[in-house]
């Protein structure tokens, strides 16, 4: 459906303004892409090595379903941490899921990561105040 | 979309840094608890990589061309700083969504 959607917007940037609105998209997106890609890759490896070199009993202990505040603590805390996008944060979060932590625990890590997250906070202090925000 | 300035770009970089520092120490740490262990850390995390690759060039390259084509008037009019609550139900309407394959 999102393939459909991509192709019928792509004919309808050709109908309006030719090949070179269409390539110069296209360029710009495979920058962008380029620049995620080992991104992505980091992402990957750090939720698979996650997987296999946490040990299942303590993770199901300190985050599992019966952690309680416990968990949504240290699930906090491993949020705030975590280096990287999207692209890393929800592979770890899926490996976290595989060794037996719970969903709270894990929702708390996801929601830690997009709000206080160390990564978000430099790239928008540096990024955001020079670009965008010039006031704040 | 600007260009990042310089302090971004090293703050990316420091962040990229990191990351991968991570990696490699956790990387490590596999590798210390036996050749196999990483071998199938590392044939799952490329797996994954090349399963979820395909979605990802489709987003990206997609959101370019269909951000092409609606009116920024629209945008702005309902997830702009003035939509209100509007903007604020917009952004959070479900979309119904193929369930992924793993």
């Amino acid at each position: 459906m999102i393939a459909v959607l991509v192709a019928v917007s792509a004919a309808l940037v050709w109908r309006r303004d030719g090949a070179h609105g269409v390539w110069e998209i296209l360029q710009h997106d495979l920058g962008l892409f380029g620049g995620i890609l080992p991104r992505v890759l980091a992402g990957c490896l750090l939720g698979a090595f996650i997987a296999e070199i946490l040990p299942h009993e303590k993770v199901s202990r300190s985050m599992g379903p019966e952690s309680g505040l416990k968990g949504l603590l240290i699930g906090t805390a491993f949020g705030a941490i975590l280096p990287g996008g999207p692209f890393t944060a929800y592979p770890v979060a899926s490996a976290l899921l595989t060794v037996g932590a719970d969903f709270g625990a894990t929702i708390a890590m996801v929601v830690s990561w997009t709000l206080i997250g160390y990564g978000r906070a430099i790239a928008w202090e540096s990024w955001g105040r020079t670009s965008r925000c010039g006031g704040w | 979309m600007p260009d990042p300035s310089p302090a971004a770009a090293v703050s990316a970089l420091l962040i990229d840094v990191i990351l991968w520092g991570t990696v490699v120490a956790l990387g490590a740490m596999a590798w210390r608890r036996g050749r196999p262990v990483f071998t199938a850390a590392v044939r799952g995390g490329s797996m994954d990589f090349l399963n979820i690759i395909p979605r990802i060039a489709l987003g990206v390259v997609g959101s370019g061309y269909i951000a092409a084509i609606i009116p920024s008037e629209i945008i702005t009019g309902w997830l702009g700083p003035d939509s209100g609550w509007l903007g604020v139900a917009t952004a959070v309407m479900p979309v119904p969504r193929r369930r992924a394959g793993r």
